[in-house]
């Protein structure tokens, strides 16, 4: 028995009726084409909508398992799996009055009930789908699935306490891979991964230099492409590394689709070198070029919107990160893993204790309240197509973060109140730009106004 | 094995120091769906505690509901059984069988016992279930009168069968009907005495019930509505039925099937535990008295529609309201979201669901819609109450009962699909499907 936990999720946007998962799925469990005798139903809905997959979802509440009242229904703690023993069915419909997504299908002119078995293990319905309406998402807490993968970032590195851009490169590499390149220019993880001739990582890092990560990184790539050999070749730099030093290579390289994944750690500072302002710092932050005086107030400039410029390359597959969502982050590097044919940018928002003066053990608070407060918003983006991964209802105020670190404590309501318009306005233009790209097409922009497009 | 698969003690707390100096007693009176739940409730959230179980029936946990398949011989004595042995060694329960309480002090928090002992509880579940309702009249005793609750009674029919050929059915509820379905093959004629002036009328509307009527009438039954029964004899075919028009109506058997009504124990504290016409409960199925809860078709819980008390027994009610208490017992918060009318069976080869409100109750006109096609047997009926579906009756094709139940479970307000089903009520599913 296999004691993974996984479960078949359903995309309703994507299903097109075609019903090849019931033709599939009858085939296999009743030997012939019948799409009415098959554990998945495609149900038509009114009103040009996309049909509506429904099958048992193998759900946690198991309300047709408490309620079967020969106890033909029970949940599988190891699979996660409901189990139907059909001989032991009576075909009460006492399920199918309390499930809650019409999971369990009524033959009733043969007395049965069909219920999805999950195929033991492979479900034929998931195989057969040409749309990708339905997938298999694993259902093991993250720890567990990463516990099979090695950690190839040695234990006792010289990072500050509480850094979550250690995290970050140990868990990217840990997804990975062995079969990774990482390029690193000098910044917070260029001490941290290696100094010198030394090296902190269990796989080959490369020491680029600042204005040049990603142009190295692509000849690397290119290198591996030559001798015909598919490895991930990874440039990890700060903000400095990339919003300000590093940009032109790394538009460069976009543009001309060097298949590299370009990760953004973003502690919206040159923390490294002592907590200079970087073109990523936020309004009115301190920093100590941007000290707090008589005259100074913290930074005077906005921050660069770094993802929405990498944005409009028209990237394969872009999206942004915060370590406080390590499911999330693991997904999008999953999707990063499947690009060939462009580069890969994800913008990491990576709290930093020490510069943003908050104490060790609030980096994932910290990072969840940015998040919260749509302060940065977390999306992907495929073929420029903006899509948010953890859209927030109802977003706390950005008091509910500037609050939180030192580098912020000095702001009045007047700047608060600024700095939430910023906050603001780049969401609405966000999710403008995410209801403007729904399906197909690159995001064109013409006289300011993001509207649908061939390019 | 059933109870293994769902019960995992690694996946329970742990015991805590505290928890062993004071080990909580829990007392379960009854033991069937609501007492089963509430053992996997309490286990779900608790694993320390104790817990005994008292039933007056001497086997394990059974579901009533398969006592019309017992008799229609589609299932056996074993296979009614809802849990196994190895489910009570898992979780961890005393059974006392064959155990009648005969009172219960809320002051020491004591149940005591037909046998002379004392049990002392944290906490008491009362899920003694139901009884059926039986003739107004006197019955004289030895006669062939049967109702169906319990396994016993079951067999008792299933025994006597052999010398039945027409048989009289007390009331047309679901139980007659459907006992009347299970014995269809032996008998050559059912007939039904009615009070009201429809069959189920506690599930479906006058429509409803006359095409069901119909049907059964085609393979032998005959109704007599508006009718009592005063007078019941012996008989040397069996026994004599008079009603309050004259008639004499002879048969082997009388079935009586007229409805449950709550068993509520004589020893419920008089004052201190609120009773209507069920032990009242909150929404985490605590009654009016510290310590005491009460689940299944004892208790009168809140109605979901109308969010009233309402006597609603039916199975899955009783299986939930067992799993709130359970987890209300074992030291969690959970909290049952009012019960809700429904039932859904296959009679006479007419498949019927009937969800939420159906009839007027209240008197209150209600905003209803239907379809009927007389000739493949379809029958679909929607109600309204503002913009929220409150209850439907589905007849012949049942496939939209999925997602019915589940709308009105959850109060969806539906004003876009309330017109299309007023226009269409035929094509609910795919109205309907978008909502869930």
């Amino acid at each position: 028995m296999t004691t993974v936990r996984r479960k078949i999720i359903v995309d309703r946007d994507r299903c097109t009726g075609c019903q090849l998962c019931e033709i599939e799925c009858s085939f296999l469990h009743e030997g012939g084409f019948q799409p009415d005798a098959a554990r998945i139903r495609i149900q038509a809905r009114e009103g040009g909508r996309s049909p509506l997959p429904l099958l048992c979802l193998h759900c946690e509440s198991q309300e047709c398992a408490f309620v079967c009242p020969t106890g033909a229904r029970w949940k599988e703690v190891e699979t996660g799996q409901v189990v139907f023993q059909e001989d032991k069915c009576v075909h009460c419909k006492m399920c199918l009055l309390s499930c809650p997504h019409a999971g369990p299908i009524d033959l009733h002119e043969e007395e049965r009930l069909l219920v999805c078995d999950f195929c033991g293990g492979e479900p034929a319905c998931v195989e057969a789908c040409p749309k990708g309406a339905l997938s298999i998402k694993d259902l093991r807490p993250i720890q567990n699935v990463l516990s099979e993968t090695e950690d190839l970032i040695s234990p006792g590195l010289g990072a500050c306490q509480g850094c979550t851009a250690e995290w970050t490169i140990r868990f990217t590499v840990q997804v990975l891979g062995p079969n990774t390149v990482v390029g690193v220019p000098p910044c917070c993880m260029g001490g941290i991964v290696g100094f010198g001739t030394n090296t902190g990582a269990k796989i080959p890092v490369v020491f680029t230099l600042l204005p040049n990560s990603a142009s190295m990184m692509a000849g690397v790539k290119h290198h591996f492409l030559r001798q015909e050999r598919d490895v991930h070749v990874v440039a990890f730099a700060g903000d400095g590394g990339t919003a300000d030093i590093g940009l032109q290579s790394l538009s460069a390289a976009a543009e001309r689709g060097d298949n590299i994944i370009y990760i953004c750690y973003d502690n919206e500072a040159y923390m490294n070198t002592g907590i200079q302002r970087s073109g990523t710092t936020p309004l009115g932050c301190w920093t100590a070029t941007t000290p707090l005086g008589k005259e100074g107030r913290g930074k005077k400039q906005k921050s660069k919107d770094l993802p929405l410029i990498m944005l409009m390359h028209g990237l394969p597959y872009m999206a942004t990160v915060c370590p406080s969502y390590p499911e999330d982050y693991l997904a999008k590097l999953e999707k990063a893993k499947q690009v060939k044919d462009g580069l890969v940018y994800i913008h990491i928002l990576t709290p930093c204790p020490t510069g943003w003066q908050f104490p060790t053990e609030k980096s994932v608070e910290v990072g969840r309240l940015a998040v919260e407060t749509n302060y940065f918003p977390l999306w992907e983006a495929v073929d420029g197509n903006v899509r948010f991964t953890k859209p927030i209802k109802f977003p706390k105020p950005i008091e509910a973060f500037t609050r939180m670190t030192g580098r912020h404590k000095h702001l009045t309501r007047r700047e608060i109140s600024t700095l939430q318009k910023v906050v603001d306005t780049r969401h609405q233009r966000l999710v403008a730009l995410s209801k403007s790209t729904k399906k197909g097409g690159e995001i064109c922009v013409s006289n300011g106004v993001a509207t649908k497009g061939s390019g | 094995m059933a109870s293994e698969a769902i019960l995992n003690l690694s996946l329970y707390p742990k015991k805590s120091v505290r928890d062993m100096k004071k080990e909580e007693h829990i007392v379960i009176i009854g033991n069937s769906g609501a007492a089963i739940n509430a053992v996997k409730g309490i286990r779900q959230v608790n694993a320390g505690c104790s817990i005994t179980l008292l039933s007056l029936e001497p086997h394990n946990a059974y579901s009533p509901v398969l006592t019309t398949y017992l008799i229609a011989g589609k299932i056996t004595r074993n296979q009614m059984a809802l849990v196994d042995e190895a489910f009570y060694h898992y979780h961890r329960v005393e059974r006392r069988y064959k155990q009648r309480a005969i009172s219960l002090s809320a002051t020491d928090q004591k149940v005591f016992l037909e046998d002379g002992t004392a049990i002392r509880y944290d906490k008491v579940l009362i899920a003694t279930g139901a009884f059926p309702n039986l003739l107004d009249c006197d019955l004289p005793v030895g006669l062939p009168v049967f109702t169906l609750r319990t396994m016993e009674d079951a067999e008792k029919i299933q025994s006597s069968i052999s010398n039945w050929r027409n048989a009289i059915f007390a009331g047309a509820g679901l139980i007659s009907i459907q006992i009347a379905n299970a014995l269809r093959t032996y008998l050559e004629r059912m007939i039904f005495i009615v009070g009201s002036d429809q069959i189920l009328s506690q599930n479906l509307d006058n429509r409803a019930s006359s095409l069901i009527q119909r049907r059964i009438e085609a393979e032998g039954g005959t109704f007599l509505l508006n009718r009592k029964i005063i007078r019941v004899e012996e008989s040397p075919e069996g026994v004599v039925a008079h009603t309050d028009r004259g008639e004499a109506i002879t048969g082997n058997a009388l079935v009586v099937g007229k409805g449950v009504r709550p068993n509520i124990p004589k020893f419920v504290p008089e004052g201190i535990v609120e009773v209507g016409r069920g032990i009242r409960v909150d929404r985490r199925m605590r009654t009016s008295a510290e310590s005491i809860f009460a689940a299944g078709d004892v208790c009168e819980a809140k109605d979901l529609i109308s969010g009233k008390y309402r006597l609603i027994s039916n199975w899955p009610n009783a299986c939930f309201e067992g799993l709130v208490a359970g987890q209300n017992m074992g030291g969690g918060e959970a909290f049952f979201e009012g019960s809700l009318a429904m039932n859904a069976t296959s009679v006479f080869g007419l498949s019927f669901a009937s969800i939420g409100e159906v009839r007027d109750y209240s008197g209150e006109e209600r905003e209803t819609s239907f379809y009927l096609d007389e000739s493949r047997g379809i029958y679909k009926k929607w109600v309204f109450q503002d913009d929220r579906i409150i209850g439907a009756i589905l007849l012949g094709d049942i496939g939209e009962n999925a997602f019915v139940a589940e709308i009105i479970r959850r109060q969806l307000p539906i004003s876009r699909e309330k017109k299309a089903l007023m226009g269409y009520p035929s094509n609910a599913a795919s109205i309907l499907c978008g909502l869930l």
